[in-house]
């Protein structure tokens, strides 16, 4: 079975991991073998699922027995994933505790930057390779680029790289002599032979403890290296597809849509498949009403006063977007605000079920 | 007699919550106290702040001046000219008696400029874990210890930075803390402890936790709240923003939320008019219940509030809202 990708991107806080949620609820419902995954570390969206924790095994949260579409989702949990990951492409257990139990390891392991999002890339492959879903929903994480994630391998891959390993393995010590020739001949030194020089004040930089430790962890973490590069090959080859879902959601106010059209101007930008679908969440109460008898209507209190404001303006923002989508393959599905508390299941399957009425993502499975 | 810090205003919580208005409206309401240059600071945020602020040219790492108002100053910072720059700080404290200390500016930023294209270098750059969001925290504390304003050269009475959402936030502080840690020694080192001993300072460091009256941002105040307590950073203050029913920030005290208004007439309007305002009304009620429950549930002992502050265009209204920020238990740093 072909697992086609369903990419939810936004800003913060307009509800990403609920629509990934919600979307993943109702497919699931219609038939669809569907996962949802998410590095999202809230866990009130697993517990409004009916998850009791974070796991890297994909937990079983829906099923409609009439047609066996089945929801599973999966909160990575990123520490345990990355030993995981070290003991799957280490050749022996010894070799993979030697690793684990570095100290600098631990550290870095405490501390994962970038790494996250890597392991996010890593564990949707996985479960792409079961070959068991029709639909996986990633939930993206929330960082400058939302997109980011596509490239977190290639990141990797540069640390391994040959000469940034012979630089972090080189011997230490020996660069006292240049100590001697006088600022102006040092920095002409510096500038003009370039890299040798340039590195040495950077291990300087760093200290020499810090590139101790971290030459012998490289060393051992050199045969992760070709696990790295099929991983970059592969996600490439699924994201850049051009039947990956990409869905934008924001909230039907100024500042959220200039976030998601930052983002669809950067799938544009790498080469990707246009957004699929539009999602504005958290809206008014739609009303039939025109604005103008809105705006025509005698102000008897701030607090009308307020809303109307504010509805006039989501108004022209929904418009904007509607004018701006002509001609292309975009829906757009406009949400109304449920609840300030947390959504339960059967609300999160009101919510999906909303968007499945006016958008199917595109797939190239039969159920 | 330590050195002068400048007070550190640091701005977070969930996503969506409106971190970059009320940063930038702290921002200006601390100007307005008259007590010295002001830095905002937007953290690899996508300008918005600093346009908020009056700045009418692309963001850029360079401190420049704000429009709104004559002591606001402001800058981006992402992580690669602060790399590049932060070494060339730790370079030259570190070996002030060696050839590098006794280089110009020019040619330490030189050379910075050189090590940090360097392939390799920015490679490590790009995946070392914890680097970036330390050096973030490096740069902040530079312009903390010796960062002057560039017009009449005097040092910051307050540095605001808006920060990224919660989970990056703290991240940007337990980096800093482990690289005592993973460096054990070196240049690094002396500065990341520097940093350790400022931050946590109540006098120096004051985070502020924004929050929407909605359960999912305060579950996240709360956690935020607890990850600096387990750092053992200073307890934050909390703004409540957007709070229903007050046009005016209510001056009694916490936790008394005004109930909004049950009896607003819906007579004059049509049945779906009426159905829609009818909903919205519930809502606020509703908000009004979840931030009394979270109040009475937490302790905060500095709490703050900002109604809605949305002109009629969706633009943020500023002004108003720097008024209406209480900033007058904010006092600065303690004087040098």
């Amino acid at each position: 079975m072909t697992t086609q990708l369903i990419a939810i991107l936004g800003a913060g806080g307009v509800g990403k991991t609920t629509t990934s949620a919600a979307l993943g609820l109702a497919l699931a419902d219609q038939g669809y073998r569907v996962v949802v995954i998410t590095v999202d570390p809230a866990r009130r969206l697993a517990q409004a699922l009916g998850l009791e924790s974070l796991s890297n095994q994909p937990q079983t949260v829906f099923e409609n027995l009439e047609n066996s579409g089945r929801l599973e989702a999966l909160w990575l949990e990123p520490q345990s994933a990355l030993k995981e990951l070290v003991q799957k492409s280490t050749s022996s257990l010894e070799e993979a505790n030697f690793i684990l139990e570095n100290r600098l390891f631990k550290i870095l392991q405490s501390q994962l930057g970038g790494i996250e999002e890597y392991l996010g890339v890593e564990k949707l492959l996985t479960l792409k390779r079961l070959n068991k879903f029709h639909f996986c929903i990633l939930d993206t994480p929330p960082s400058r680029h939302a997109i980011d994630f596509i490239e977190s391998p290639k990141h990797i891959l540069k640390f391994f790289d040959e000469s940034i390993l012979k630089f972090f393995m080189s011997d230490q010590s020996g660069n006292d002599e240049k100590q001697n020739s006088g600022p102006a001949a040092f920095f002409k030194k510096l500038l003009s032979v370039g890299r040798n020089q340039a590195l040495d004040l950077f291990r300087n930089f760093l200290g020499r403890t810090f590139l101790t430790e971290l030459a012998v962890l490289l060393t051992r973490l050199k045969p992760l290296h070709k696990h790295f590069t099929q991983t970059a090959e592969e996600i490439e080859k699924w994201v850049t597809d051009p039947e990956t879902n990409f869905v934008l959601v924001a909230a039907p106010e100024k500042y959220p849509v200039l976030e998601a059209k930052n983002l669809s101007n950067e799938l544009r930008i790498r080469d990707l498949a246009p957004p699929a679908l539009w999602i504005l969440n958290r809206g008014f109460p739609e009303s039939p009403a025109p604005t103008d008898a809105l705006l025509g209507q005698k102000l008897n209190s701030d607090q009308i006063f307020r809303i109307k404001s504010k509805l006039a303006s989501q108004i022209a923002i929904v418009d904007g977007i509607k004018t701006d989508l002509t001609g292309t393959n975009s829906k757009l599905v406009t949400l109304t605000r449920f609840s300030v508390r947390q959504l339960t299941r059967d609300q999160l399957m009101i919510l999906g079920r909303e968007i499945l009425k006016t958008w199917k993502p595109k797939s190239k499975a039969e159920k | 007699m330590s050195p002068f810090v400048s007070q550190f205003h640091f701005v977070t919580g969930k996503g969506g919550v409106g971190k970059t208005c009320v940063s930038a409206a702290l921002a200006l309401s601390l100007c307005k106290k008259n007590q010295g240059p002001v830095l905002y600071i937007e953290v690899q945020g996508n300008g918005m702040g600093l346009k908020i602020l009056g700045l009418n040219q692309q963001p850029r790492y360079e401190i420049h001046g704000l429009g709104v108002h004559p002591e606001a100053w402001g800058m981006q910072l992402t992580p690669r000219p602060a790399f590049q720059e932060y070494m060339g700080h730790v370079l030259a404290l570190g070996m002030e008696k060696s050839l590098l200390g006794q280089a110009t500016h020019q040619m330490r930023e030189k050379v910075c400029e050189t090590v940090v294209s360097n392939k390799i270098v920015s490679a490590f750059i790009d995946v070392c874990p914890g680097l970036e969001p330390s050096v973030i925290l490096g740069k902040i504390h530079y312009e903390l210890t010796q960062g002057k304003d560039p017009d009449r050269k005097r040092r910051w009475a307050y540095v605001v930075v808006d920060a990224p959402a919660t989970g990056h936030s703290l991240m940007i502080f337990k980096s800093t803390l482990a690289l005592t840690g993973i460096f054990g020694s070196g240049l690094i080192f002396k500065q990341a402890s520097r940093i350790q001993s400022d931050i946590k300072n109540p006098e120096i460091f004051v985070p502020w936790i924004v929050s929407t009256c909605e359960e999912l941002p305060l579950q996240e105040a709360r956690e935020i709240t607890k990850g600096l307590h387990d750092l053992n950073l200073p307890a934050p203050r909390l703004l409540l923003n957007r709070v229903p029913a007050t046009k005016t920030v209510p001056t009694e005290k916490f936790p008394d939320l005004r109930e909004p208004s049950k009896h607003i007439s819906f007579s004059d309007l049509d049945a779906e008019w009426a159905k829609a305002l009818g909903a919205w009304q519930e809502e606020e009620i509703d908000q009004i219940a979840i931030a009394r429950d979270f109040l009475k549930n937490n302790s905060y002992t500095n709490l703050h509030w900002l109604p809605e502050l949305t002109t009629t265009s969706g633009d943020f209204d500023l002004n108003q809202a720097s008024e209406l920020l209480d900033t007058s238990q904010i006092k600065g740093s303690p004087s040098p």
